[in-house]
């Protein structure tokens, strides 16, 4: 893909490369709702931002099955990129995905299509990868753990209907997903915990 | 040959350390809830913290500062071996100081210097499972936390009253997490229960034998089980810290003869040397 030689596309330091990218993660999870800083060196992977890229290294290995939006999914190189450098089998069916990845947050809807967990292991759920162009602090606005007080976050393009979808996504807690937007050097995260209103 | 390394850094692979990284996502997105994880024999018996050294080993980078304690006190064993087991497999710089540290491995207590959001707290937990001495099959504590079905551990707290005159359970004191699960702090004393309540720090859970982590978010609700009639009460012996006088710190009983005699202590011991610096030495 341009020139990128996807074979080498790959963290320099495997090791502190990617404890980098999952206390990103991490951090932004339990302080959700809040870019923070997503370090990456890596180049695109077609359709692929190198956020999501640095992510997917970080996250997923041949335990964990990954499922990717249309927009990605007929990228060979991505399909290459995943089985030569994570060894992740890549499935059609996104209830049995442990990772999901989209290329923009329009495609998100609806969520219940993927793994949301048991009853009795609410952690066999699908977490959701997405690359968004923009991160604004006006669209909605959440509350709940990780928070002192509510905070206003969105994304942009912004998924229609998503506050609807965010709502139903919570009143299946502990089932739902959870979301790590992704906008170029930046992540923020919203874990199924956090309860949203419109502003 | 000889420049390379003797273990992987902070000597888990690489496979393992991701497979717990995924697990901590999950058990912070679910607080208060048991995720299990496929936890690795360690190079120390189950029962030494096996469970908080994978946690803080898969968290852990060359630019964190370790704290190790155990009951509160940085030079006790259990304490002193876990350091130098992070020094050695990892390199990263440890320290005795509170506020110093961006990473708190914990036995059973929670420091008395309040924490900040640049850190994480890594519990060292024995049983997970709060429901495990009242319910002993697994099955059945999953679907009882499943259907939040919690009657049977305001049992126990009841019976404590109806035997005793007040709930006797000091330690290990059961929480609700943000309103939804039931959840054990690990055996620290339940003085220590109110600082998990809308803590700034973020708080990992490891159980190396029982193969759980959980977690507390950043302010996040954590409540003691209590009744109305019969509220939480936070308990410490009455008296002041022999070396430091500190009389807001939890104390440790001393046996100092074998005539009867004691004294009290912080067991904090950074929180105690750092007061003993500012007033200096009691006479």
């Amino acid at each position: 893909m341009e020139g990128v030689d996807q074979l080498s596309n790959s963290f320099l330091k495997p090791v502190g490369d990617s404890h980098e990218v999952f206390r990103a993660a991490m951090n932004a999870l339990a302080y959700p709702a809040q870019p923070r800083v997503l370090p990456s060196d890596l180049s695109p992977c077609g359709p692929m931002a190198p956020g999501s890229l640095a992510l997917l290294l970080t996250l997923a290995d041949h335990d964990t099955p990954v499922w990717l939006a249309s927009s990605l999914a007929t990228s060979e190189s991505l399909r290459k990129f995943i089985a030569f450098h994570c060894g992740a089998p890549v499935v059609d069916d996104p209830t049995l995905a442990a990772f999901a990845f989209f290329s923009s947050p329009l495609e998100l809807a609806p969520l219940a299509r993927f793994a949301q967990g048991d009853p009795d292991y609410p952690d066999r759920s699908t977490t959701l990868i997405v690359q968004v162009e923009a991160f604004d602090d006006c669209a909605w606005r959440f509350s709940g753990p990780g928070l002192s007080s509510p905070r206003s976050f969105g994304v942009s393009p912004a998924p229609k209907g998503f506050a609807d979808m965010w709502t139903a996504n919570h009143a299946g807690f502990p089932l739902g997903v959870d979301l790590l937007f992704v906008c170029g050097k930046e992540i923020a995260a919203l874990p199924r915990s956090l309860r949203i209103s419109e502003i | 040959m000889s420049d390379l390394p003797e273990y992987n850094f902070a000597y888990l692979d690489e496979q393992t350390k991701r497979m717990i990284r995924r697990a901590i996502l999950k058990a912070i997105a679910i607080p208060g809830y048991q995720t299990p994880f496929a936890s690795r024999e360690m190079p120390m018996p189950y029962g030494w913290g096996t469970g908080g050294v994978q946690v803080t080993a898969a968290i852990l980078g060359t630019d964190d500062v370790l704290k190790v304690i155990d009951q509160g006190s940085d030079d006790t064993t259990n304490a002193v071996s876990i350091r130098k087991f992070f020094a050695r497999t990892a390199g990263v710089r440890t320290t005795t100081r509170t506020p110093e540290a961006t990473i708190i491995q914990t036995r059973h207590r929670i420091p008395e210097t309040a924490l900040g959001e640049h850190q994480v707290i890594v519990y060292q937990v024995p049983i997970p499972e709060p429901l495990r001495f009242l319910e002993p099959r697994e099955t059945e504590t999953r679907r009882m936390h499943a259907l939040e079905d919690y009657g049977v551990m305001h049992v126990k707290l009841y019976e404590d009253i109806a035997q005793h005159g007040h709930i006797a359970t000091a330690y290990a004191y059961p929480v609700k997490v943000d309103e939804r699960y039931v959840m054990d702090p690990s055996p620290t004393p339940k003085f220590d229960n109110p600082k998990m309540n809308q803590c700034p720090a973020l708080q990992l859970f490891g159980a190396g034998r029982e193969k759980r982590i959980y977690a507390i978010p950043p302010y996040t609700r954590v409540v003691s089980l209590d009744f109305e009639d019969h509220p939480f009460e936070r308990t410490r012996i009455s008296g002041a810290c022999s070396l430091c006088n500190s009389t807001k710190a939890f104390l440790d009983e001393v046996i100092t003869d074998d005539q009867g005699g004691r004294a009290f202590m912080c067991s904090d011991t950074d929180y105690c040397e750092q007061a003993r610096s500012r007033i200096g030495p009691l006479s």
